[in-house]
């Protein structure tokens, strides 16, 4: 008789996992294949051929970085630089730009393309792949701010970067903001040198360890736990159960209003000036190259 | 007393599939006599056999131990021990015993032999002894209610909150509120038997305990009372509130139920327990013997948890690691 439940028992836990254990072989089956008949690409590294431009590709013009930090993004740079096939610039500024959006946008379109196109900038050739930050700090933080940063981009550079990676790179400016100046520089050449490398490709799915292992532990725990509480039932009496007709007979209903009161707010409105700029798509700089980019005020 | 088969002599019993009395050995519908006890001995003493039933102190019908013909003790059930009304079985043993295995066979943690027919064949109809209770009550809600209205207007936001006198005087009957007057029952699970339904009442006759264990009233009406009167109090509460309606918010300055005439009736109420005993411990299940509820929990088996989360976790681990490896390589 015990043998009988035993086996049966073993029965019932073979049948209960067939499906995932059917899962989890093709997924190893399929994993196995291709780890079989996946070859390494090999990753051919293109030199880089432009002597025309210079090598400095920090130019703190207003004076926002140490000079440490400055030899620190140099440096960083000619790192994203082999990775990405991209000359990538940093420029910050503090002068008048103008203070309306189209003004603003306009001086800063051509900053950046002149400065990129003066240069004769490229990886692959003078005016070629590769991109230039300008960050303006005129006004920073007053009310009269013209400050935000401008990114234009050149040759493979300018079709990687469309509007939605130019907010990445926003926001990866943003967010090393929080930290330092020297961070959200770094941050955004570096989001800038991924496009450069992937060509606009979008980010590959990547599971990250903690996942396969924290995510079903955390499943298998709440299986558990589901499988072993159980109310012995539910109260299915409501309030009029033992109610006959299921309500009671009104004798008085009164809602007499006594009294009100108002109050007024001033509603504050909101008086920053966010979200100037915006994408800029392509355009021909006045020295005749094509260039793409955007802006993004703050 | 006892119900015997006019044809073949055998023990007469009420059946909730045929709603009448049948002979389980020649399947005689409707035809039976009512044997009374011709002797004075104790009532424990069997009046077909002879034998000695060990009855217990509430015990108002069971099974003759020796000779399995269920008996009725009539000092049980006449005077005062007299139900006033009752709800027969609807549901008989089989269907119950389906009703059970459909509810619990996907419970995958059970023991293996929590469904099986050795087990659930223990299972026993009791009429449950109840106290109903009916209250004529009347409730009065007096509070303050607030309506809260804002608009715009040029650069002010303005906020008009309105408040109200609320009052609510209603008389709310209640009728047959149940608490068990069994000690055997745990209050809570026969709380959670509810509700029956009041149109399958039927006026007492001993023949329908024919069959079945039953019990008379532990305990007078006064003493089970307050449990009918709590839920009758939130019950008016509750009524008296969502009668209360449109308001922001809402406060009780005075909240009243009072009790103008009282009423209470002893009844039995159809219950079919199954007893499971898993590791010296004793896990009850209780089934609506009217409506079909079924109130209880399952044991649990430790191992089995363990094994199926266990495997659940290797599996699911293996099938990520081996979706992200297949990703890396795409």
């Amino acid at each position: 008789m015990d043998y009988d439940y035993k086996k049966e028992e073993r029965k019932r836990y073979l049948k209960y996992f067939c499906v995932w254990m059917i899962i989890a072989a093709i997924a190893l089956l399929v994993f196995g294949v291709m780890k079989l008949t996946h070859k390494e690409e090999a990753v051919v590294k293109n030199e880089r051929h432009n002597s025309q431009a210079p090598s400095q590709r920090v130019y703190d013009y207003a004076e926002v970085l140490t000079s440490s930090e400055e030899q620190k993004l140099e440096e960083l740079i000619a790192k994203y630089e082999a990775e990405s096939e991209c000359d990538l610039v940093l420029v910050t500024i503090d002068q008048a730009v103008g203070l309306s959006d189209s003004e603003w946008t306009n001086t800063m379109v051509n900053l950046a393309d002149d400065f990129y196109d003066q240069n004769a900038f490229g990886y692959d050739q003078p005016h070629g792949d590769g991109a230039v930050l300008v960050d303006n700090w005129y006004h920073a933080g007053q009310d009269d701010s013209q400050a935000g940063a401008w990114l234009s981009t050149s040759g493979k550079l300018e079709y990687a970067i469309g509007e939605s990676e130019e907010n990445r790179v926003w926001d990866a400016l943003d967010s090393g903001f929080e930290i330092s100046t020297y961070e959200a520089y770094a941050r955004a050449m570096k989001k800038i040198a991924y496009y450069g490398k992937t060509d606009g490709a979008s980010e590959p799915v990547q599971i990250p360890w903690a996942v396969v292992l924290i995510v079903p532990a955390v499943i298998a725990a709440i299986y558990a736990g589901i499988n072993m509480t159980q109310a012995p039932g539910k109260d299915t009496t409501t309030s009029t159960t033992y109610v006959p007709g299921g309500r009671g007979n009104m004798n008085v209903q009164r809602d007499d209003f006594i009294r009100k009161n108002v109050t007024k707010v001033k509603i504050e409105t909101s008086s920053s000036r966010s979200g100037g700029g915006g994408s800029y798509g392509h355009h021909t700089s006045s020295g005749g190259f094509s260039h793409g980019g955007g802006g993004h005020r703050r | 007393m006892i119900f015997k088969c006019k044809n073949c002599g055998g023990n007469a019993v009420y059946s909730p599939e045929k709603k009448m009395m049948v002979c389980p050995y020649c399947e005689s519908e409707n035809s039976y006599t009512r044997k009374d006890k011709e002797t004075t001995y104790g009532l424990e003493v069997c009046p077909e056999c002879g034998g000695t039933i060990p009855v217990e102190q509430y015990d108002s019908a069971m099974k003759c131990p020796y000779c399995d013909n269920s008996v009725i003790f009539n000092e049980r059930v006449e005077g005062q021990y007299l139900p006033k009304f009752l709800i027969p079985f609807e549901l008989g043993k089989e269907k119950v015993k389906e009703m059970i295995r459909d509810r619990f066979k996907k419970y995958t943690f059970a023991p293996a032999d929590f469904l099986s027919e050795a087990r659930l064949d223990s299972m026993k109809g009791i009429y449950v002894p109840f106290w109903f209770y009916d209250y004529q009550t009347n409730a009065v809600f007096e509070g303050e209610g607030t309506k809260v209205r804002s608009w715009t207007s040029g650069s002010y936001r303005y906020t008009e909150t309105s408040y109200y006198s609320v009052v609510r005087d209603m008389n709310i009957p209640f009728e047959k509120l149940p608490a068990d007057a069994s000690i055997k029952m745990d209050d809570s699970i026969m709380d959670l038997m509810e509700p029956y339904d009041y149109s399958k009442l039927k006026d007492f006759m001993p023949e329908y305990l024919s069959g079945f264990n039953a019990e008379y009233y532990n305990m007078p009406a006064e003493e089970v009372e307050n449990r009918a009167k709590q839920k009758m109090e939130g019950d008016a509460s509750a009524i008296l509130r969502s009668s209360v309606s449109g308001y922001s918010s809402l406060i009780t300055k005075n909240q009243n139920v009072r009790i103008l005439s009282r009423n209470s009736a002893y009844g039995l109420m159809p219950v079919w327990q199954y007893v499971y005993e898993y590791k010296n411990k004793a896990y009850p299940f209780y089934v609506n013997g009217e409506t079909g509820k079924i109130i209880g929990t399952v044991p649990l088996s430790k191992g089995k948890v363990w094994a199926y989360s266990l495997t659940l976790w290797v599996l699911l681990t293996v099938i990520f690691a081996a979706v992200k490896g297949i990703l890396g390589l795409l």
